[in-house]
């Protein structure tokens, strides 16, 4: 009817979720798929996993410790961010959100005491002094170390994983929960984002750790463990396949079957932001690593291999920064998109991302070298949990050199 | 209907403006409050857009009245420069929270700052508002903003202060060609009631299912999503930069 329309004057609101959602979001991812990482050996049993597992189980404490600093930082009142307990709202996802980021850190911090248990009783036994008294705190007063308190701890440390595996996926599920209720951004408004964003998470935090052990974990011949590598990139894979079949069924039902509003998203992901939506995220982020992982030729080409590993986690960044981002530079009533450059200094800018990153490094660093993640073996090669943890590290021993 | 009494009231001054319109459109809903409803009053208001010149008087009346720092506004008329059939003309559309019947914004706020009262006002308790802005994504009307000095959000009132002291919202009172009527939507005999009976009106938005109590009467179908064109000017935009510096 009208021909032409332009605006003159309009005042919608712009960005107002900066870089601290994504920053949270990408975060809250990690720990999730850590934490499932570290479940595949201590309530699953894969030993295929277990030099990773303390390891997992650090980053997913850590990551989820240094995530909501940033969160709360970005609050209009910081310092009310208490208030959030006792004026619970149901109906809200961010409101339940505070009791999943108050209880899940618990429970992994929990699950580490007792993973870690026993080995802390033989510290303390060898140590002398305040660190004696330390470690027996952190053995959580006990340091008898027999078969029957390893297979305790092993139970117990098991349980805590079967229940940190639901509370792992809400916490993060749940923030894809809080962008799939607004109905209000066509871009956020789907009852897929909780899936998406767990999977997404499952690809950065694979692809994490694949980077940690690449830097931190070593075979019994103190060289990088490929073989561990290379199954971690399958499950990179995988991860990536999921991913992508979950984009395929939003973008398709969304160009294809939904309201007008999402034809603006796909403007917005396929023309006008093409670039950072297509080429980096999906392309390099998601095709590009999904090829070298199952591609063994390729993978074998090990600087390749560690590229696309820290393109994969660049990629699932860029997808967080994408979504919050880039869902609100789609105005709700104004003409055009928005465009967002954030600010270096400041509330809302890069330095608050990097800080926070600064944080993470900084407890990841103080607690893997406190906390004995690696695992144990050679001359006092009994050191896990359990009897069938050292059968394990024996098995191995042949089976990896 | 009051167009006439109301420019007339204008000229005759503020004071008595107040006066009278209090006995009038507001007056008349609180006997009806007395009267026909159990349940109080509930409060809308209708935009007659055929009437709304683009002055911008509103939005500064609610300005000055409610001191919203700068660059922010809990209303705004929107214009546009339309083309249809080769002849440009302005389009204007003033807007403001539409208290809605089912608030996106109160269903997602995670501490309750943000609810509606009995009387169907919108409101926010800014002691309580932590600040984290869900409800200015789950607004699709964008009538929120956090406001740069309490740091919590912030949107329009209906100016109860005003309604409480049996005034008409400030808006509705400085508005130059009686555009925008305010009253009880309880009251079939308020001013609101009788043009929403006797008119056809629109919502912004209408699928987004949050039953808006601000109608538009000729609300062109172009203007009551998101606005398809070209964007020229957005002071919104400079308050952004500006925010930090405040
Ligand atoms: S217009 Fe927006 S802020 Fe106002 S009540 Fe409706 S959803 Fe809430
Ligand atoms: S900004 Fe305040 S009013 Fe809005 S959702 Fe958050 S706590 Fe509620």
């Amino acid at each position: 009817m009208n021909d032409q329309i332009v605006e003159l004057i309009q005042t919608g609101s712009q960005v107002h979720w900066g870089v601290a959602i994504p920053q949270y979001f990408f975060l809250t991812g990690i720990s999730a798929a850590a934490f499932l990482l570290s479940t595949l050996t201590y309530v699953f049993g894969d030993k295929r996993y277990e030099s990773i597992a303390g390891l997992s189980l650090i980053v997913a404490f850590t990551v989820l410790v240094a995530a909501p600093l940033n969160l709360i930082a970005d609050l209009g009142q910081p310092g009310r961010f208490y208030s959030l307990l006792y004026h619970f709202h149901g109906t809200s996802p961010m409101s339940w959100g505070v009791f999943l980021l108050s209880s899940y850190p618990l429970l992994i911090a929990l699950e580490m005491a007792f993973v870690f248990r026993a080995r802390f009783a033989r510290r303390s036994q060898t140590a002398s002094g305040l660190l004696k008294g330390f470690y027996r705190l952190l053995a959580l007063g006990s340091v008898e170390v027999t078969p029957d308190t390893e297979a305790r701890d092993h139970r117990i440390g098991k349980i805590l994983g079967t229940i940190g595996i639901p509370t792992a996926l809400a916490v993060h599920g749940y923030t894809g929960y809080i962008l799939g209720v607004v109905r209000a951004r066509a871009m956020w408004h789907t009852s897929l984002m909780p899936l998406i964003f767990l999977i997404s998470a499952m690809v950065s935090g694979v692809a994490l750790m694949i980077l940690l052990s690449w830097i931190m974990v070593r075979n019994d011949r103190g060289k990088v463990d490929w073989s561990l590598m290379d199954r971690l990139g399958i499950l990179l894979a995988w991860s990536i396949v999921g991913d992508l079949i979950l984009r395929l069924l939003w973008y398709t039902i969304g160009l294809s079957y939904s309201s007008a509003s999402f034809q603006e998203v796909g403007n917005f992901i396929f023309g006008h932001h093409f670039m950072e939506a297509v080429v980096l995220e999906l392309g390099l982020g998601l095709l590009l690593p999904l090829v070298v992982m199952t591609v063994p030729a390729l993978r074998r080409i090990r600087p390749l291999f560690i590229l696309t590993v820290i393109l994969a986690i660049f990629g699932v960044m860029l997808f967080r920064w994408d979504t919050v981002i880039g869902g609100q530079l789609i105005p709700k009533i104004g003409a055009g998109f928005y465009e967002y450059i954030p600010s270096f200094w400041g509330r809302t800018g890069v330095m608050h991302i990097i800080g926070n990153w600064g944080f993470w490094i900084l407890f990841f660093i103080l607690f893997t070298s406190f906390l004995p993640w690696k695992k144990t073996s050679g001359k006092n090669g009994r050191a896990n949990q359990d009897k069938t943890h050292t059968d394990s590290i024996l098995e191995r021993k042949g089976a990896v050199s | 209907m009051g167009n006439e009494r109301r420019n007339f009231m204008k000229v005759l001054g503020a004071g008595l403006a107040v006066t009278a319109l209090s006995a009038g459109t507001a007056g008349a809903t609180s006997a009806g409050k007395k009267s026909a409803q159990k349940d109080g009053p509930r409060w809308g208001m209708v935009v007659d857009l055929r009437l709304c010149i683009g002055c911008q008087a509103c939005t500064v009346a609610c300005s000055t009245e409610n001191q919203i720092p700068l660059g922010h506004f809990r209303t705004i008329v929107s214009s546009y420069e339309v083309t249809s059939g080769g002849r440009p003309r302005r389009y204007t559309l003033p807007r403001l929270c539409n208290h809605c019947a089912k608030p996106a914004c109160v269903t997602v706020c995670p501490t309750q700052a943000t609810r509606q009262r009995s009387d169907g006002a919108v409101v926010v308790d800014n002691t309580v508002c932590i600040g984290c802005g869900y409800c200015i994504q789950a607004c699709p009307y964008d009538a929120r903003f956090i406001n740069p000095l309490t740091k919590t959000a912030d949107k329009c009132t209906f100016c109860l202060h005003r309604i409480e002291a049996g005034l008409l919202p400030a808006c509705v009172e400085t508005c130059v060609s009686g555009a925008r009527t305010f009253g009880d939507l309880n009251d079939p005999r308020s001013a609101v009631s009788r043009l929403l009976a006797t008119v056809p009106t629109q919502v912004l938005k209408k699928d987004m299912g949050t039953a808006p109590r601000v109608f538009y009467i000729g609300l062109d179908e172009d203007f009551s999503g998101r606005v398809e064109g070209r964007q020229v000017l957005n002071p919104a935009g400079q308050a952004e930069h500006q925010e930090d510096s405040i």
